[in-house]
């Protein structure tokens, strides 16, 4: 039999309304796409299951699907690639009670999907047809389930980083970023782009700002905080719980464990909260998502008009602001949502026009399809404005005369480095990191914090997460084996029998024929 | 898959045995007792292996196939022609014939049972079908005749004056399971070839048996005359 | 703002009356690279100049004239910064022009040829003529005379021209032509050196008239042809053996060459010498061959007469009754040695210093002369040693006689005094006087003699232990001996001692020290001491009167006096406690203290203050309440003088301030003090009737200004003492009041007002007032009309009137400047400002007596200025960096300035239609710019100020970040590693310890200086789970990223045939043998055993095979 490691659908639950697929166990007998699947594990590859309608399948109580896809995601051609983001569509929107499996089609797949076509298929003719009830083997898929539950006491951690000015007065930037991933399969999507390029945006940022705050002389007058938040793909969880303790003053235990001192920065008055996500694709600019369009002399305001004077001199792109009413029931649509609920100003920086735009959590968010280049000049696009407003440098650029020429960046080429880039690309953008996860959460956040470390203070917190529900087991090992019918049984008997007889007869006659033959033998040779 | 399977598995490997001893004309001569001795003897002759393997090659951990030491530690098998010769001339009684039969019979019956019993009741009872247990069980039918072949051999090289003529098929019986193993790596046979294979080869040593036999019949019956 | 602009003026002075207007002279200001700031021409008619400087730094002022003119000095350095430089003291840059080019050429003259310009006989300038024979020389306007040098080879015919400079370059014609040549003679000594003042006489046939030559007729000399008559002596050669005669007439001579000096003379060679002169300079060369000289013979400056002189061990002769020999044929560098010889006596040598052309020898004198004589042995057989001591330089000399008690010294020639060396021992005589002078002394004899003498001590009460020393005169203690009351000296030798007693200062004795006489007489001499009472050690630092008495029986008390600084012990009758009081003008710490006698140490006193006192003759006026206020470095204090001791006050200072000047001042309201103030100096001591003041009643004074000026102010001045003044100021109609004063006559009144001018009048404290001529002047922009700030204003007295008036001063901003008191007559005017232009640039006014003249100048922008700031990131200024502006475009044009506090620059003087480079050049300190974002504007200026340039400093520093990532997800089961990093050779980094499911490590901020880090992991508790792994990573980029791939340290272990395992078949193979052929193996072993049988026990075998 073989052995395989599968993926299993996303499970959640925000605010009641549950999502994805309800358990994990698996132990039922594969059958093809098509067949009944009640206590049954349905076996199809991602190009069927698109062409058939599943609707009343996914209504099935017990059972279990597993859908090979291609194990390759980077080389899909373009056909495929959009077949399969109407897949992701299509199991992004499956309620069932089914265990919903998705496994890299491999070889072994090729076998179990063999067995199970041929078992499906009408044989022509009545014998085979008997024949093959007899002996075609069928596969039985059972799970391993050794990842354990989710315990409930499982908290994910916020990383804050912090650069001070020295001046408890100072006024504070912040930049967010959650740093969790979803889509259709979490365990499978290392969401490279929706969120891996915000969370190595920040590490950059810090690297970068880090170093006017080593002396006195170069130090700006503003706190910069860089929030790496837990459970973001879960209504930003994460957010909602700093920004809770933000404006409650921490009096929670949590910051006593992380050796921070009671007052930590609640007195840190936030000028505005810059939430970074996406923004490592190649689309030669990027939006600005706010509640609604920030008032003249605000800090939005200000920022978005640096943007676009850097973004007007050399890598020529397109900065756009786009205001989406917030609702304070539904989901958040964007980080920023949650510190505009709690009247603080923020804003969110990304290439993804809509919040729902498929790209968003998919699971083609892989690495190879960042664009390294693109994500530089954007961070250092972020870098220049972010330095400009807290250097209350001129706004657009050095001075307005028409007399007066000079070189307008303030970082110089080489401050956003890109050898450090791909290293955070590397560590923290391409492993799935869903919250579901708690190994992989764990090992993110303690990388984090020592990234953090190494370049401010960092201080962590536990993220209790409210009105929303995380399910573990995103992974598992699958085991199939070949199954023969019941009856084939007794053809094997009939076999051992048949071979016992004619052992028998030769037994019987063993002794005679022996003599025989060593009488002829002596007769003939000697 | 199932509890059947493990019956018809276990059957198809020591039934053999029975239907050699009960029908091949041996329990006229000789009582199951014999072989029950000739089994001890099996199991006493493995733990003197056992213990001079554990002599020479004291790092048995080793992985990897390499066929120098795999042929030494085959050629511990001449222990088992010692201990089945002992066995024969004085465990025994009866005709030659009888003895090395019923030696090889019981010998052959435990060597079975000793590298199959397990594997089968571990294997055979698992769910999922493979047809490797049946091979398995094949395999001891194989193995009975390079059993009484051997056992036959042991007897005949102490009698015949032509040992030049015994020793070499001895040679086959005795590193059997060195020529399976070799075969195994270098050819990559697996599975019925594999089965085939061995089959082949047990009744090659049975035919060579049989002629170095008839030739030692004759040398005998003219020493008669 | 007022721009501190500072102005260099001064003018160009010529002694000669020059007119300057045609010679359009200018005056430049240069920075040290020689970039021109600023360029001015001199003023016509009185050759003023003055230029105004924006920035303090370096300059150098340069005077452009036509070529041909010469200043003195042709330029001035100035550093100009504010305080303590030229231009802002106001002082005057003079120019002098010194000189006028005088040129000319000398025909067929190589160049080369010394000329120079002397002024009846004192060298004004020289120069030496270049190729072609051109020459110029400078020279202020007078007549001169234009020669050849010295050390001119050639001479010119008509030895010098006159020429006259007046104010104009000169050109000297007719050209020169040559005539005479050189004559240079070199004498020289044998070993090569040059022969000094060697006298050199010419022999001619007729006489040569050369300036320092005197010929005069020779009636012939040693091989010189009678043809030479004339004889002429041309000099002596100088140390380097030289001597060089210009201009000689082409012909033949000869030449000798002679020294001689006193009894020392120097025979040369070839001597005389033939020369020929003609077309060249010529040479002549003399070699010193030998000298005579003479030696004498002394001892101690007295001349020994008869004594015989050796020369190189050979006898040169007998010395004369001076003592002098003469020695001839002494050559230089020949060792010769000369000494003297006599019995008893040894002289010096003398080496005979012959280096031409002195001859030099020393006196020989006599070293030694000898001292003979017999000692006695004492009876215990030890000869005394005897002491020789010179009178002269008192050194002594210990001689120790010969076994047979003989003696013989030699000393060197002087007056001895001969003494047994132990004092005590009884050789006679004690003293010897012995003269050495002019011959050896032979026959002198000593012998022994020995007693004891005993001291008496007779005290109050029990004798403490003393000591009594014996001291011959002279101080050298011959025996000290410790007891109570009886001292007894064992074995003394005669002679006059004295005892001395010291008891360490317990008790007061009579006499503390007696004489003691121990002659040839038999008795033995004993003294004694007497104890009158117990002493006291004190020390007063400052003279006093000391009173003590008995603290219970009061009549046991005493006085004395210190002078104060000395320790003094004072005799108490009795031991106990004693009150000691003080009395004197000291203050002291303690002025009475207790005292236990006896006690040893001294007992210390020092004074604190001094009293110092004077008197005020107040002619018994009860009423004058006087005080006396006292002025000194520590501040004033004010006394009280008291009415009934007649004016007589007394005040304490402390001796702190001794060295102090005070100045006592008395004040009354009534009275009036002669002297008025007195200063005294604190001497640290007291002081009586330091200061005298008399005093009378003061009188008022009435005083008047006509024509009545209201608010003039009026000071007295005290003639004799400046520090009293009186002052007043005139009401409406003119009339002030002073006093109290005591004589009007010896107070110098004064009245001052803006604008107008007083005249004393007959009577003391009455004016005449005028009111003065005005001269105002106000700056306006052209433009707008607004009062110019800063404008640096020149006013210079033209022709007429005061024409050496001069004031520049630079005005705030009212831009407004009253001239008062102006001598009528012509002014120049002129306003100076950076970045703007006057017109026209000097205006002249002409003022009239008591007229009020207004003059308004107008000012038109002409450059403009370049405004910004420059700030550190955290916002702060950055003070004190210089902002450069340079325009290539516009010749190297340059200006810079300097950021003030607040960070904020202005540049000024920059010209339109220039592009200038705008950037931080360095710190005012010279420390290299802080890095600046952004690095320069590039402003292409146009007529209006620039604003807004703002620089902000940003970081400098390189850094690199090293990023670890260790492979632990390879190896599940390892829950922590350590990671250790270290630099070249190994010097600790930093040590970290990385937690699962943590696997990066950062170390940030390391210098990006190419240094090599090691980074190793190793597992952190004992079990190895893996090998410790290093890697390397050199500091040279932004990031480095280190892999540490961890690999489990179970290594796959091979198959390790061993030995044995070979031997498992042959071993099986022989077993299974034995087994299958048992029967034929036993027969073997069989055989195997008889074998062995027969071959080890042969004899046993043998014997049984005989028996057989």
């Amino acid at each position: 039999e073989t052995e395989f490691h599968a993926y299993r659908l996303h499970q959640y639950e925000i605010s009641g309304n549950i999502y994805g697929c309800k358990n994990y166990r698996v132990s039922y007998e594969a059958v093809s796409l098509g067949a009944r699947t009640l206590r049954r594990t349905m076996v199809t590859t991602w190009r069927d299951l698109l062409t058939t309608d599943v609707d009343d399948m996914w209504a099935l109580s017990t059972g279990a699907v597993l859908i090979f896809i291609p194990d390759n995601l980077d080389e899909l051609n373009d056909i495929d690639r959009k077949a399969f983001i109407d897949l992701e569509a299509k199991l992004l929107s499956a309620k069932t009670d089914l265990a919903v499996y998705v496994a890299p089609f491999n070889d072994d797949a090729v076998s179990i999907l063999h067995d199970v076509n041929t078992r499906s298929e009408k044989a022509p003719t009545a014998l085979q047809h008997l024949l093959q009830s007899l002996s075609g083997n069928t596969i039985s898929i059972t799970s391993s389930d050794q990842s354990p539950e989710l315990p409930p006491s499982y908290k994910p951690l916020n990383i804050v980083g912090r650069l001070s000015s020295g001046d408890r007065a100072a006024p504070t930037i912040a930049f967010v970023a959650h740093y969790d991933t979803q889509s259709a399969v979490p365990g499978v999507s290392p969401g490279a782009d929706s969120n891996g390029s915000g969370i190595v945006a920040l590490l950059e940022l810090l690297a970068v700002l880090s170093k006017f705050y080593d002396s006195p002389s170069t130090r700006p007058p503003y706190n910069i905080l860089f929030i790496w938040t837990a459970a973001g793909k879960l209504n930003y969880q994460g957010t909602r719980h700093w920004i809770d303790e933000y404006q409650k003053g921490f009096d929670s235990a949590d910051y006593a464990k992380s050796g921070l001192s009671r007052k930590g920065f609640s007195d840190d008055r936030v000028d505005l909260a810059i939430c970074i996500e996406a923004i490592g694709r190649k689309t030669g600019g990027f939006f600005m998502h706010a509640g609604k369009t920030p008032s003249e002399n605000s800090v939005a305001a200000q920022l978005l008009r640096r943007l676009k004077y850097f973004s007007s001199i050399s890598p020529k792109k397109n900065i756009e602001l786009v205001t989406k009413k917030i609702s304070l029931t539904t989901v958040s649509a964007w980080e920023h949502e949650k510190f505009n609920i709690k009247r603080m100003p923020a804003i969110t920086l990304s290439t993804l026009p809509s919040p729902s735009d498929p790209a968003r959590n998919s699971i083609l968010d892989l690495p190879s399809a960042l664009d390294e280049d693109e994500l530089i000049d954007n961070i250092r696009l972020i870098g220049e404005a972010v330095l400009g407003y807290i250097l209350d440098l001129p706004e657009s650029g050095p001075s307005s005369d028409s007399r007066v020429k000079s070189e307008a960046t303030m970082l110089s080429k080489d401050a956003v480095d890109k050898q450090r880039v791909h290293h955070f690309i590397r560590q923290f953008a391409s492993r799935p990191r869903p919250v579901g996860d708690q190994r992989a959460t764990e090992s993110i956040t303690s990388n984090l914090a020592s990234v953090a470390a190494g370049y401010g203070n960092v201080f962590k917190s536990a993220v209790t997460i409210t009105d929303a529900k995380a399910f573990g087991v995103t992974q598992n090992r699958l085991v199939a084996e070949r199954v023969k019918p019941a009856v084939f049984e007794l053809v094997i008997a009939a076999g051992v029998f048949t071979y016992l007889s004619a052992f028998y007869y030769i037994a019987t006659h063993s002794q005679n024929t022996i003599e025989g033959t060593v009488a002829a033998i002596r007769k003939s040779i000697f | 898959m199932s509890f059947f399977h493990f019956i018809n598995c276990f059957a198809l490997a020591f039934a053999p045995y029975f239907i050699v001893y009960k029908y091949s004309g041996i329990n006229e001569y000789s009582s199951i007792w014999k072989c029950a001795t000739a089994s001890g003897g099996y199991l006493l002759t493995q733990l003197a292996k056992l213990l001079i393997i554990a002599t020479f090659f004291p790092a048995l951990d080793s992985e990897g196939f390499s066929i120098v030491p795999e042929f030494l530690k085959s050629s511990a098998d001449i222990i088992d022609v010692i201990g089945l010769h002992l066995l024969m001339t004085n465990f025994l009684a009866g005709k030659g014939e009888v003895r090395f039969v019923v030696g090889g019979l019981g010998w052959g019956f435990a060597h079975s049972v000793a590298h199959r019993l397990v594997l089968l009741w571990v294997g055979a009872r698992g769910t999922a079908f493979t047809w490797r247990w049946v091979q398995t069980s094949l395999d001891s039918s194989a193995d009975l005749l390079v059993i009484v072949s051997l056992a036959c051999l042991t007897w005949m090289i102490t009698r015949t004056p032509n040992k030049f003529l015994v020793s070499p098929i001895l040679a086959m019986c005795v590193f059997s399971t060195f020529v399976y193993q070799t075969v195994q790596h270098t050819f990559s046979l697996y599975g019925w070839s594999l089965l085939a294979f061995r089959f082949a080869y047990s009744i090659a040593t049975a035919i060579l048996t049989v002629v170095v036999y008839s030739a030692n019949r004759t040398a005998s019956t003219r020493k008669n005359e | 703002a007022l721009a501190n602009v500072y102005s260099c003026a001064g003018s160009v002075k010529s002694t000669s009356p020059v007119d300057y207007s045609q010679l359009k002279l200018q005056v430049r200001l240069l920075t040290l690279e020689g970039h021109m700031k600023h360029e001015e021409e001199v003023n016509p008619s009185n050759g003023y100049f003055m230029i105004p400087v924006y920035n303090k730094g370096h300059y150098t002022l340069k005077v452009s004239a036509p070529a041909g003119y010469y200043f003195e000095p042709d330029s001035i350095e100035i550093k100009i910064d504010g305080k303590t430089d030229a231009c802002s003291l106001n002082e005057d840059l003079v120019f002098h022009l010194t000189g006028f080019s005088v040129r000319g050429t000398v025909d067929g003259a190589a160049a080369g040829l010394p000329l120079v310009l002397t002024e009846n006989g004192k060298q004004i300038a020289e120069t030496k003529t270049e190729d072609g024979g051109k020459y110029e020389m400078r020279a202020p306007p007078g007549k001169y005379e234009v020669s050849t040098g010295a050390g001119a080879s050639e001479c010119i015919s008509k030895g010098k021209t006159s020429v006259e400079v007046k104010n104009a370059p000169v050109v000297v014609t007719p050209n020169f032509k040559i005539s005479g040549y050189q004559l240079e003679v070199h004498t020289r000594t044998e070993s090569m050196n040059p022969f000094v003042d060697a006298v050199m006489t010419l022999y001619a046939t007729s006489s040569i008239d050369l300036p320092n030559i005197k010929c005069v007729g020779s009636e012939g000399s040693l091989n010189v042809p009678s043809t030479h008559n004339v004889k002429c002596s041309i000099g002596k050669t100088d140390p380097r053996g030289r001597l060089s005669v210009a201009c000689v007439p082409s012909g033949e001579y000869y030449l000798a060459a002679s020294h001689v000096n006193g009894p020392k003379s120097i025979n040369f060679s070839p001597n005389p010498q033939k020369v020929v002169v003609s077309q060249a300079a010529s040479e002549a060369r003399f070699v010193a061959q030998s000298a005579t000289g003479r030696v004498r013979v002394t001892s101690k400056d007295l001349p020994l007469s008869g004594v015989e002189v050796l020369v190189n061990e050979k006898s040169g002769g007998k010395t004369d009754s001076q003592g002098y020999l003469k020695i001839e044929n002494l050559k230089e560098d020949e060792h010769t040695t000369i000494t003297a010889k006599a019995p008893n006596t040894q002289f010096s040598t003398v080496h005979a210093n012959v280096k031409f052309p002195k001859v030099e020898i020393q006196d020989v004198t006599v070293q030694k002369f000898d001292i003979c004589g017999q000692v006695e042995k004492s009876e215990n057989g030890v000869l005394g040693k005897l002491t020789f001591t010179r009178k002269d330089d008192k050194r002594s000399l210990e001689i120790q006689p010969k076994a047979d008690g003989s003696f013989c010294q030699p000393v060197s020639p002087g007056l001895f005094t001969i003494e047994p060396t132990d004092k005590t021992s009884s050789l006679t005589p004690r003293l010897l006087e012995v003269e050495v002078l002019k011959n050896a002394v032979t026959n002198l004899r000593f012998t022994h003699f020995k007693t004891n003498a005993n001291v008496h001590l007779s005290c109050i009460g029990a004798c403490p232990t003393a000591t009594v020393s014996l001291f011959l005169p002279g101080q050298t203690l011959v025996r000290s001996v410790k007891g109570t009351d009886v001292f007894t000296f064992e074995n003394i030798g005669p002679g006059t001692y004295s005892a001395r007693l010291d008891d360490n200062g317990r008790g007061c004795w009579e006499k503390s020290e007696m004489t003691l006489v121990v002659e040839q007489s038999n008795t033995q001499p004993t003294i004694h001491f007497k104890q009158n009472g117990f002493a006291a050690q004190i020390e007063i630092s400052h003279p006093a009167e000391i009173e003590w008495s008995n603290a219970d029986k009061k009549q046991l008390n005493g006085k004395t006096s210190t002078k104060g600084g000395e320790v003094i012990s004072i005799c108490v009758p009795t031991s106990g406690v004693y009150d000691v009081s003080l009395g004197s003008c000291y203050k002291f710490e303690r002025q009475q203290f207790k005292l236990t006698v006896p006690f040893d140490g001294v007992h210390k006193e020092k004074a604190v203050a001094a009293r110092i006192s004077g008197t005020i003759d107040l002619e018994n006026d009860k009423n004058a309440a006087v005080s006396i206020r006292i002025k000194s470095s520590a501040g004033d204090r004010e006394i009280q003088v008291p009415a009934l001791d007649n004016g007589r006050f007394t005040f304490e200072e402390p001796l702190a301030s001794s060295g102090e000047q005070l100045v006592i001042v008395p004040s009354s309201k009534l009275r009036l003090f002669e002297p008025t103030s007195k200063s005294v100096t604190v001497t640290g001591k007291c002081i009586e009737n330091a200061v005298k003041f008399n005093s009378f009643r003061g009188i008022f004074l009435d005083g008047s200004i006509k024509p009545a000026v209201e608010k003039a102010v009026v000071k007295a001045v005290l003639k004799k003492d400046k520090d009293v003044v009186i002052e007043a100021i005139s009401n409406k109609d003119g009339a002030f009041k002073i006093g109290p004063v005591k004589r009007v006559e010896d107070y110098d009144i004064t009245a001052t007002l803006d604008g107008f001018k007083f005249t004393p009048t007959s009577t003391p404290g009455h004016f005449q007032s005028v009111k003065l001529s005005q001269l105002s002047i106000k700056v306006v922009d052209e433009v707008t009309n607004a009062p110019l700030d800063g404008v640096l204003l020149s006013l210079v007295g033209g022709k007429g009137a005061g024409s050496d008036y001069r004031s520049n001063n630079v005005l705030d901003e009212t831009a407004h400047k009253n001239y008062v008191a102006l001598a009528p007559g012509e002014y120049f005017v002129r306003a100076i400002l950076q970045e703007y232009k006057f017109s026209p640039s000097t205006s002249t006014i002409v003022v009239k007596e008591g007229q009020h003249e207004n003059v308004v100048l107008k000012g038109k922008r002409v450059s403009f200025s370049a405004y910004g700031k420059m700030r550190e990131m955290s916002g702060d200024a950055m003070k004190d960096v210089i902002i450069e502006a340079l325009s290539e475009g516009c010749d190297l044009h340059q200006s810079e300035a300097t950021t003030k506090e607040d960070g904020t620059y202005r540049i000024r003087g920059l010209l339109p239609d220039c592009e200038y480079q705008v950037h931080a050049k360095s710190y005012a300190d010279g420390s290299p710019a802080p890095h600046s974002f952004p690095r320069s504007f590039t402003v292409s200026m146009t007529a209006e100020d620039v604003k807004g340039l703002e620089f902000m400093a940003t970081i400098t520093a390189k850094t690199t970040d090293i990023a670890v990532e260790i492979g632990m997800d390879t190896l599940p089961e390892i829950q922590s590693v350590r990671v250790v990093i270290t630099k070249n050779n190994n010097d600790h980094v930093q040590v970290a310890s990385v937690v699962a499911p943590q696997h990066l490590h950062y170390l940030v901020n390391l210098p990006r200086d190419g240094v090599e880090y090691a980074i190793r992991v190793e597992a952190e508790k004992p079990p190895q789970a893996f090998a410790a792994k290093t890697v390397r990573v050199v500091a040279d980029q932004a990031m480095k990223v280190a892999r540490v791939p961890l690999t489990s340290s179970k290594r796959a272990n091979d198959v390790d045939i061993s030995v044995g395992t070979f031997l498992s078949l042959p071993f099986f193979v022989t077993l299974a043998l034995v087994f299958f052929n048992q029967n034929r193996v036993l027969e073997l072993l069989g055989t195997f055993i008889d074998w062995a049988r027969n071959t080890f026990a042969p004899t046993a075998d043998n014997h049984h095979r005989k028996r057989k």
